[in-house]
């Protein structure tokens, strides 16, 4: 009996393992889960995306997912007219632009190229603007809903392939001087805002006023692009004293091709853009810019540029060390209302 | 502790099978039990705020006339409800009335484009892209024809060489190099008839006066900083001569005083206060700096006219105009120096005429 019953121990255990685990099984004859599965965060059709928010998404990473692209959580923002996205927010991402170079019933989008060239911490004059109003000047950019585009986002625009931030604008520095490194890239990289720096190679010298290639390559590594602002920073819409044509249009050649070989070397890129020395231009320069393969080219004429600017006149506005925040202001017109006014190029 | 494994063992053996029994019947008690009717828990899909939210949406889009976004908020309306006639007809509707629009806007753009009007021609132009922003014709228009042509078409003719073509379109063969590089026939490659050349204009364009003296402002600001004074004062006063400018105004003044102080502390008295003429005297320390040169030159002046006196009494006259004139140069207004030097000179002319 004995041994009878040590047998049976087991079979006796696991019956009742196996009664209970019944019992506590759903009733499958109520139709319902107990316990479902979580819900889908999105739907995705072929033109959106309908998403509710989870508490780890952010703009950036729904851009991302959606998009294929972190740089385009302003998009997502914009359009559900969100400052940011917030766990169970019903939104919607659409996976093609909306408004292709900023063109919309009500008017179109202007971009602002801004041009410094020195800083300084406390001497101002009309090319050296001081290291308190360069950080008010950004400071008022990023507390006013502005963004700090790059050279390639601004021709992705211009080539009405895509649509921009509502108030997007390009920051660059023009020649290569030593404060441009003390005190400009410092407080780009605090707010986190790409910049061009259009070099005239033959200024960089390292010397106690000038940038280094050293300096130059820390900051390409940092998000500041460096692009052509030719050799010698001749003029190259005029013919030098008694130049003759031949010398003085192999001068332009020479300044476009030398410059972007040392950049090359330097930092092994291809320079794309070119800014024209004292933003002088003429239409045999921009033929020889755009033979040579540049994809676009700046002046300092003051303005604001549409998408439909000439590439090779796009405008810039240079910011002067004399210049109140009001002044600087004036120069961040991102929009032209139809029926305010009537804005030719 | 009196610790007894063998008889707690032989205990749990003999209450076992009773347990079991009750277990047993526990259980079947249990699966007796019907079981509990429960309402299916019907969650709300949280998709279901999105097509009412967007129809709502489209149809204020639509009463604002903004109908691109309208159709958009019924496309994701009939996303979500694939079944709905409103949006489906609605989809329909925009769609059309969106084409027509789009080309309205053309025609009349194009109309203004005939006119010579041409800001209206541009936002024109925009609206369609606005309905349509594949409408190539509007994009073409804004792009290319609405601003000048920048660069002029030749089409290579039988015969044709660089010289000939630069003969052709710009009157001059000096500008054969531009065919050759624009043609690419400086590497080799022919010019063959029917072949189209993309040349510069060579005729310069006047630039409208702002932009152009902005420019010119730029580049003598940007010599200033260079210190390359001269050229700066030269374009600055071109700028002035157009047309005035306080910043030109002050790109001079700036030079002329940098040049000035330069002068200055290089002991070039003369010069240096010579070029602090041209500055204000207000402008920095213009003032004060024209004043020290001032008393210097005075008294440099009074050495070099005691130092002629020394020359006249030792007859040597021609010494003694050099120092007397040198003095004047440094003060115009020494009280003997004009006197002394005017007797001199007499007395140089008399002892010529003698001899």
């Amino acid at each position: 009996m004995k041994a009878l019953l040590r047998h049976w121990y087991p079979c006796l255990g696991t019956l009742l393992f196996l009664t209970l685990l019944s019992c506590a099984a759903p009733h499958k004859e109520a139709g319902i889960s107990v316990a479902q599965p979580a819900p889908a965060s999105s739907r995705v059709f072929k033109e959106f995306a309908a998403v509710i928010v989870q508490p780890h998404d952010t703009l950036t990473s729904l851009a991302i997912k959606y998009l294929h692209d972190p740089s385009k959580g302003w998009f997502i923002a914009e359009f559900n007219h969100v400052g940011d996205v917030e766990p169970g927010q019903a939104i919607i991402i659409p996976f093609n632009p909306l408004h292709r170079g900023g063109v919309t019933l009500m008017g179109y989008q202007r971009v602002p190229v801004l041009c410094y060239h020195k800083f300084s911490l406390d001497k101002e004059d009309a090319m050296t603007v001081t290291r308190k109003a360069f950080e008010t000047q950004l400071k008022f950019l990023h507390d006013h809903g502005y963004h700090v585009i790059t050279l390639d986002q601004l021709h992705d625009f211009m080539d009405f392939k895509t649509q921009i931030p509502e108030k997007s604008v390009v920051i660059t520095i023009d020649d290569g001087w030593r404060s441009t490194y003390d005190i400009a890239y410092p407080l780009l990289k605090r707010y986190g805002y790409p910049a061009t720096l259009f070099v005239y190679t033959n200024l960089i010298t390292g010397n106690s006023t000038t940038l280094s290639w050293g300096q130059i390559r820390e900051m390409y590594a940092n998000g500041i692009d460096m692009q052509c602002h030719t050799k010698t920073h001749r003029s190259l819409a005029w013919k030098e004293g008694q130049e003759s044509f031949k010398h003085y249009f192999e001068a332009i050649q020479t300044e476009l091709i030398e410059s972007a070989k040392i950049l090359k070397r330097e930092l092994n890129k291809d320079v794309k853009y070119l800014a024209y020395p004292y933003g002088d231009t003429n239409h045999l320069v921009v033929e020889v810019a755009r033979k040579l393969g540049y994809r676009a080219a700046f002046t300092v004429k003051r303005g604001v540029n549409p998408f439909f600017v000439d590439p090779y006149r796009i405008d810039r506005s240079m910011i002067y060390g004399s210049f109140s925040l009001k002044a600087f202001q004036k120069n961040l017109v991102v929009f032209t209302d139809f029926k305010k006014g009537i804005a030719l190029r | 502790m009196d610790f007894q494994p063998f008889r707690n063992r032989r205990l749990i053996r003999l209450l076992l099978p009773g347990m079991c029994l009750l277990a047993a019947m526990l259980l079947q008690a249990c699966a007796l039990t019907p079981p509990v009717k429960r309402e299916p828990v019907v969650k709300k899909d949280p998709f279901d705020v999105f097509p009412e939210t967007y129809r709502a949406k489209a149809l204020r889009y639509e009463k604002e006339k903004k109908l691109p976004m309208a159709l958009l908020s019924w496309q994701i309306v009939k996303g979500f409800r694939p079944e709905d006639r409103q949006a489906s007809d609605k989809i329909t509707q925009l769609q059309e009335e969106i084409t027509a629009e789009a080309e309205k806007n053309y025609r009349s753009g194009v109309v203004f484009f005939e006119e010579k009007k041409f800001p209206e021609a541009q936002n024109s132009f925009l609206m369609t892209l606005a309905y349509n922003p594949d409408h190539s014709g509007a994009l073409e228009f804004l792009r290319h024809r609405l601003s000048p042509p920048e660069y002029l078409v030749y089409h290579v003719e039988n015969g044709d060489d660089n010289e000939a073509i630069a003969r052709k379109v710009y009157h001059d063969k000096r500008f054969s190099i531009l065919v050759a590089y624009f043609s690419d026939s400086e590497k080799g490659n022919s010019l063959t008839p029917g072949m189209s050349l993309r040349l510069p204009i060579m005729e310069p364009s006047p630039k409208p006066e702002k932009v152009r003296s902005e420019s010119r402002l730029n580049k003598a600001q940007a010599l200033y900083e260079w210190k390359r004074y001269r050229e700066a004062i030269s374009l600055a006063e071109d700028i002035i001569a157009s047309r005035p400018s306080k910043a030109a105004r002050a790109i001079i003044d700036g030079s002329y005083y940098a040049l000035a102080v330069s002068e200055f502390r290089k002991d070039h008295l003369i010069k240096s206060l010579d070029l602090f003429k041209m500055v204000p005297g207000t402008f920095r320390d213009t003032d004060s700096y024209m004043t020290k040169i001032e008393k210097k030159l005075a008294a440099q002046a009074e050495s070099h006219y005691k130092k002629g006196m020394d020359y006249f009494l030792k007859e040597e006259l021609g010494k003694a105009i050099e120092e007397w004139q040198t003095a004047l140069r440094m003060n115009p207004d020494h009280p003997q120096a004009k006197s002394y030097l005017d007797k001199a000179r007499a007395m140089l002319k008399n002892l010529k005429k003698l001899q």
